[in-house]
């Protein structure tokens, strides 16, 4: 990623693990986190972003860039949203919506959502536990209990396949 | 991309999944607020800290309310199958009518000593006047809700063993359309007729499962070869007039036939092999059957899901008769259940109300504890006439009174 880009300002974003980032004034402040961080005049060294590591800022930022370069056209915007996470894996996308919750960042929250969605649809309880590395906390009582109680919602999913 | 996980006792979390903590509330309701609502459902399952999300997010249908005409005074009763709870409202525009078909929150009533007809919602006290018509005890269906200027109105009536008269008026005509048709064969219409709108055509069942279909804007009318939906388990003749009840949903047509004595089938009309296909699930779709008109409700919550709703409220406004085709039973069980009185005329699914709150108002909450039964397969029934104090379910088995 180019660092400069001769736009007139740039901000410098540190990750939680210390990387560094140079980024356009104008594409980050897609995040209103930064924004108000610029408005409040804090923006003047370095942005310490403490809960999003280098990769995944370093993906935001591809974002930022890509999103801000478009002009004003949903259509074109939506399309490259859609190929900016088609080939995301599950693990960068769940950092990517932590991510974009905490730059508050609209956009990107809707679209990571919206594929998050996506990705459960249809799936089984156990599928979504393994993929999200969720240990249940349910007793096996309290489990039995809620499924009983929405039977039909259990049928015609897809299997436990890891796929 | 990621490789399969082949180990099904491989239960610690990625490596990935170690060092970020797990989503918070506000991004698991985004993300949730996204799904249907059985992905929503099953989400709420995959641990606690998820269900409170799941729950907040979730987008329900409501169930349409029972409404029936006062047993004694001027109130209106509405029961709400979901809280099990009753209310009484006053409707005087509604005293000395009839029903004569219900569709969303539209009542069609029939005042026989005016013959007037009108629609008539008791939520907005809107009131649509329709062209007179000498009306016995016909269903009239209509197509559309009757702010649609589409709408159409239509009644069948018997004129003889092989002849109907097929009455119809749309919005905006000053006068009804009364065509004569052979019926061949022969087309026993009655009061039990049932009438349903299903993509551009009436259909009208027979109190013996006969299928007629009128096309309103052609204005033809024909029997179909489909044979009548039965009680196959039944050779009782007398199951052939048992009451069957009919509705549209989505361009499906389902059919409950009941049965003298044994319980109920589940139909839908399988349009391209002409046959009633019995259902032996709802699939969780959930029928609301009633005499003048019944609907089809899809994405409901609760015990409401899979069962047919049958218009009659048990224990004092505590629950309606149901029936599960899943297990085939009817519940309360022990009890085949005769669906020929004529006091079923008398009541309607309609849809709830938009704003219960502002119902409420106006409506009079005769307040009952509203026990609900842990488990439906506990078929030993609670009595609570007197408020507030619960009776212990073991000890009180009930019958209908």
């Amino acid at each position: 990623m180019a660092a400069e880009t001769g736009t007139p300002t740039t901000l410098t974003l540190k990750s939680n693990d210390d990387e560094l980032f140079s980024v356009a004034e104008s594409a980050a402040i897609l995040s209103v986190t930064i924004r108000n961080m610029v408005e409040d005049g804090c923006a003047g060294g370095v942005i310490p972003l403490d809960n999003v590591d280098g990769k995944t800022l370093a993906s935001v930022i591809t974002y930022m860039n890509g999103i801000s370069a478009i002009p004003a056209d949903e259509e074109k915007k939506k399309s490259y949203r859609d190929k900016f996470l088609s080939d995301k894996d599950f693990e960068t996308l769940a950092d990517m919506v932590l991510a974009a919750n905490y730059l508050n960042m609209s956009c990107l929250m809707d679209a990571v959502s919206a594929k998050i969605a996506q990705v459960m649809e249809k799936k089984s309880v156990g599928w979504v536990r393994r993929k999200f590395g969720i240990e249940n906390d349910y007793t096996p009582e309290e489990e039995a209990a809620v499924k009983e109680e929405h039977k039909w919602t259990f049928e015609g999913v897809e299997t436990d396949d890891d796929n | 991309s990621t490789t399969t996980s082949t180990s099904a006792t491989q239960r610690a979390p990625s490596r990935a999944h170690e060092q970020e903590p797990h989503l918070p509330s506000e991004v698991l309701e985004e993300i949730f607020n996204r799904l249907s609502l059985k992905d929503n459902i099953r989400a709420s399952v995959v641990c606690k800290s998820w269900q409170s999300p799941a729950i907040s997010v979730r987008k329900a249908n409501t169930p349409p309310w029972l409404m029936s005409y006062p047993k004694s005074g001027d109130l209106f009763e509405f029961y709400n199958p979901t809280e099990r709870k009753n209310y009484y409202l006053d409707l005087p525009e509604m005293r000395g009518t009839r029903i004569c078909y219900v569709k969303d929150s539209w009542l069609l009533l029939y005042k026989p000593r005016t013959l007037r007809l009108f629609f008539f919602c008791p939520y907005t006290l809107e009131k649509i006047k329709m062209p007179k018509l000498q009306l016995s005890d016909h269903i009239v269906a209509f197509s559309a809700p009757p702010t649609n200027p589409d709408c159409t109105l239509c009644m069948v009536r018997h004129v003889e063993r092989e002849a109907v008269a097929i009455s119809t008026c749309r919005m905006g005509e000053n006068q009804w359309t009364t065509l004569t048709y052979e019926c061949d064969p022969p087309f026993h219409s009655s009061m039990w007729n049932k009438l349903v709108f299903c993509d551009g055509i009436f259909y009208c069942m027979s109190l013996t499962g006969l299928l007629g279909f009128y096309d309103p804007i052609e204005r033809t009318w024909n029997i179909s070869t489909v044979p009548p939906p039965h009680c196959t388990d039944c050779l009782h003749l007398e199951n052939r007039w048992r009451s069957k009840f009919m509705a549209e949903y989505e361009g499906d047509i389902y059919v409950t036939c009941t049965c003298a004595l044994a319980e109920p089938f589940v139909y839908k009309l399988d349009w391209v092999k002409g046959v009633w296909d019995e259902l032996v699930s709802l699939d969780g779709r959930t029928i609301f059957a009633n005499y003048v008109s019944s609907c089809v409700r899809s994405e409901l919550v609760g015990k409401l899901v899979g069962s047919v709703y049958f218009p009659k409220v048990l224990f004092y406004g505590k629950r309606c008769i149901t029936y599960r085709p899943e297990g085939d039973r009817y519940s309360p069980k022990d009890d085949v259940y005769d669906w020929t009185e004529m006091e079923g005329f008398r009541s309607a699914w309609i849809e709830a109300p938009k704003n219960v709150d502002k119902f409420l108002e106006g409506a009079g909450c005769k307040e009952e504890t509203t026990v609900i039964e842990d488990d439906d397969e506990d078929e030993t029934l609670r009595e609570d006439k007197s408020s507030e104090t619960e009776v212990d379910a073991a000890t009180m088995p009930i019958r209908e009174a």
